[in-house]
């Protein structure tokens, strides 16, 4: 799925507003989702220690498997994973490593 | 006949050493002698092109009350003369004390100035 | 006799005396390039001296008359045949009995009106109390005169700000636009089209999906002033950079976002304007901010439009970004309305906003046209797709939903084993279409195992046939959104073409249902090349290039200046505004004229005791 297409996917995610208007009760009392997840699905942002290797960084998240791995600027790095764990097992997994300084979301904003 | 000369004389006199005085520390104790010292004083060129060119320049406040404030203290003009910026430097002659001094920069369309810098002391001996 | 003149002697020997003794005269000026009244001098008198003192004073001049300048204590001073004011101003400038003395410096006083046909609607720039027609903002329209950052009286000091390169970093800028393509900046031949595209990651950054939203920021930074069109912006002259990192909906990343700050610094941008938000602290960004103050860039963002509900809100407790982001660098920028009141829907924050500046009913230039469809005319209707009304669940006047009574009160789930698809052609192919994107909303109640799907086809027909489908409902969980916006950028689909085939396919299963969905505000969205196109529009978006703009300004007045100086001109010399009080760290709105008057405090100031 093209790029352009996964955003404008995560923008329907993001976008919502919650009307004020009531919304109806669904079979089962299922709740309007969740939408303050603005983020990319699968898409992290790597800060790496300035003297860390990029390649060894990049094996850390081989268990997730790595679509794309692209230096973004300096030492940071954007992975996109197969299979997305979530940003807090990310966050453990930074904490870990001594060459991460980071692994956050790629987080999406929008005009005002 | 003399007795009308010595009259304004001794005026005349008194008026000169008060005067003199008055050229001194304010806070002395106004019986001693002071010395009149030399205090270079520089600062920071500002950015602005109106206080460095024609109409702009520096006031440099100094009184002897610290926090003073601005309006009413005695003060140098250093005005934009020629050259890129405005001079940055000039000299008090200042008595025996502690002295307080601020700038304030200007220009042709802002004649009142800046805010005054931070105020700094100099200690004349 | 001999004696009491003596004795005069030595009284007026003491007092010039005491005179030099407690200050050295400055030094005689030389005639500078500024035009002054021959003759004339203006003298601002020191509260204690009364009329007496004045009066000595202009004896001593010789002067040959004078005049009080209405109950300020200036004077000016007629002075004697010959005499040089500035000369005079000099010797006298250290003289107790006054403030200042000064030539009667000669200003052009024309005030500075462009000829731009809009320029009556730009009320940010010069409020008279106008009433927009078709507002986008109902409160305070008309307003109140004067309440505006003070344009015209800037304009008389300077208009061009081209030496001050300013990057939008937003959707992309029309930069064939009748108004702007005089203002783009010239990228040379590695950048030929003003900027780069970080969403498309090509060299152009033309907003191929339609999208307006840096088109309309740009113009208020620099729509191109007095050339008898559209509106002008805070500079007529200026150099834009247009660098798109925001794609079609207006949303984009982290990673394009931090690039494109790289690229403008890189390029030369002093001035980068941020219409954008998002809400969480990234590094990714702060770190692009942090490196573009090291290069002493200017950063203007946008305070934030109060989240989901549209209702302010307040930064200094849930942050926006970049906003909330504490470099000192950044200018943040909140909306006030045409009575300077702060815009319903203006973010706001003692310490993470700094000024306020015009943010509704903003008049500037779009990347083209939009078509808005209503579903009446052209569309095949498959299954239970209908066109619906304004109903119970529905108040758009016309929306396209699917079972065809979802907008009743009573309304029931779509059907079982469904494959409904609704769809309509576009014609996108006539030239000057240099890009179109389509944006809708969606409303939904779907099954995980249902899909409700979006279709873009080419080459007419059913888009579900041969073309692109885009699942727009989750496959992992079972979900009520509303509101949700749907956009796509068409020229990425390769579909500007005479038969650009769009739609929506509802496919269910046999088991568990729901209420279906609803699309509505549908529009299709050109760029066009020469557009001469303009709208207006509402946000803290439009407040922010008002605040860039004059950053540009002060910059290029200043050429000397840093950034720390141009932000603090922009913040601290605004006007004081109530609204903006305890709700920004300035609690003022920008204000041009007193931003290019407003000087510095000096710093470094040091003082040594000559042996």
């Amino acid at each position: 799925m093209s790029r352009v297409v996964r955003i404008t996917l995560a923008a329907v995610l993001i976008l919502t507003i919650m009307a004020c208007t009531q919304t109806r009760a669904e079979p089962g009392g299922r709740l309007p989702s969740d939408t303050r997840e603005n983020r990319m699905p699968g898409e992290y942002l790597v800060g790496l220690m300035a003297d860390a290797d990029p390649a060894a960084a990049r094996k850390l998240f081989a268990a997730y498997g790595v679509a794309e791995w692209r230096r973004i600027r300096k030492d940071t790095y954007l992975v996109r994973l197969h299979n997305d764990p979530g940003p807090e097992a990310l966050a453990r997994l930074a904490k870990a490593a001594a060459a991460v300084r980071y692994v956050e979301p790629n987080r999406i904003y929008t005009t005002q | 006949m003399e007795g009308r000369v010595r009259f304004p004389l001794l005026i005349s006199l008194a008026l000169l050493v008060s005067v003199i005085i008055g050229c001194g520390s304010g806070s002395g104790s106004g019986g001693g002698s002071s010395t009149i010292s030399t205090i270079a004083v520089s600062w920071i060129a500002n950015g602005e092109s109106g206080v460095n060119s024609a109409g702009g320049g520096y006031k440099v406040y100094h009184s002897t009350t610290s926090g003073f404030s601005v309006s009413g203290a005695g003060f140098v003009d250093v005005p934009y003369v020629s050259g890129p910026i405005a001079p940055t430097t000039t000299n008090l002659s200042l008595a025996t004390g502690t002295h307080y001094i601020k700038v304030v920069a200007y220009s042709a369309l802002n004649p009142s100035g800046s805010p005054a810098s931070t105020q700094i002391a100099v200690t004349v001996p | 006799m001999s004696n009491k003149y003596y004795v005069w002697f030595l009284v007026a020997l003491a007092l010039s005396f005491s005179a030099s003794a407690a200050q050295k005269a400055a030094p005689v000026a030389d005639h500078g390039a500024a035009g002054y009244v021959v003759g004339e001098l203006l003298v601002k008198f020191k509260p204690q001296s009364d009329t007496a003192v004045q009066g000595s004073f202009m004896a001593e001049l010789n002067a040959r008359g004078h005049k009080a300048l209405s109950r300020s204590r200036v004077h000016k001073i007629f002075l004697p045949q010959g005499a040089d004011a500035q000369a005079m101003a000099a010797l006298y400038a250290a003289d107790p009995r006054i403030e200042y003395a000064q030539p009667n410096y000669i200003y052009r006083t024309m005030v500075t009106v462009p000829d731009d046909i809009d320029y009556g609607k730009l009320w940010g720039l010069k409020n008279t109390g106008q009433t927009l027609a078709s507002p986008v903002y109902g409160s305070n329209n008309p307003g109140i005169a004067g309440y505006d950052m003070n344009a015209e009286a800037a304009w008389d000091l300077l208009t061009d700000c081209r030496s001050v390169v300013v990057a939008v970093v937003d959707t992309g800028v029309n930069y064939t636009h009748d108004d702007l393509v005089a203002n783009m900046w010239d990228g040379g031949i590695t950048y030929p089209n003003h900027g780069y595209d970080f969403v498309d990651t090509d060299n152009d950054p033309i907003p191929s999906d339609g999208e307006s939203h840096g088109t309309h920021v740009a113009g208020t930074i620099a729509a191109v002033g007095n050339n008898a069109a559209g509106t002008t912006g805070v500079c007529w002259q200026a150099e834009i950079m247009s660098v798109r990192v925001l794609g079609a909906g207006g949303s984009g990343t982290t990673d394009d976002i931090a690039q494109g700050v790289d690229f403008a610094v890189a390029q030369g941008a002093k001035v980068i304007n941020m219409s954008l938000g998002g809400g969480s602290f990234d590094h990714t960004f702060s770190d692009a901010i942090a490196d573009a103050r090291t290069a002493g860039v200017v950063v203007v963002v946008a305070a934030g439009n109060g989240g989901a509900d549209g209702m302010s809100d307040n930064n200094d407790v849930t942050p926006q970004y970049p906003c909330s982001y504490t470099h000192d660098n950044i200018i943040c920028v909140a909306a006030l309305d045409q009575s300077y009141a702060l815009a319903s829907f203006s973010n706001y924050g003692a310490t993470s906003v700094d000024v306020g500046a015009p943010g509704v009913n903003v008049q500037s230039s779009i990347a083209g046209v939009t078509t808005t469809d209503n579903f009446s005319a052209g569309w095949t209707l498959g299954g239970n797709w209908a066109v619906s009304g304004a109903d119970y669940w529905c108040s758009s006047a016309s929306s396209l939903v699917n079972p065809s009574d979802y907008c009743e009160q009573l309304g029931g789930y779509y059907a079982p084993n469904a494959n409904d698809a609704a769809y309509k052609a576009f014609d996108l192919s006539a030239a000057g279409v240099l890009g179109a994107g389509v944006s809708a909303y969606v409303d939904y109640y779907m099954d995980v195992t249902d899909s409700l799907s979006f279709g873009i086809k080419s080459t007419g027909g059913d888009p579900f046939s041969g073309g692109t489908t885009v699942r727009i409902n989750s496959d992992q969980s079972s979900e009520v959104v509303l509101g949700a916006v749907v956009a796509y950028d068409l020229t990425q689909s390769g579909c500007l073409t005479a038969n650009c085939s769009l739609g929506v396919r509802l496919v269910s299963d046999a088991s568990n249902h729901s209420y279906g969905a609803r699309v509505y505000g549908f529009e299709i969205n050109k760029t066009i090349s020469g557009a001469d196109t303009y709208a207006l529009y509402n946000g803290t978006s439009m407040a922010t290039p008002h605040a860039a703009g004059l950053a540009a300004m002060v910059w290029s007045y200043n050429p000397a200046y840093t950034y720390a100086d141009v932000v603090s001109s922009v913040k601290n010399s605004g006007d004081a505004v109530a609204a903006l009080y305890g709700k920004s760290s300035s609690g003022r709105a920008v204000d041009a004229y007193k931003a290019l008057q407003y000087i510095q405090a000096p710093t470094g100031v040091t003082a040594v005791v000559l042996p």
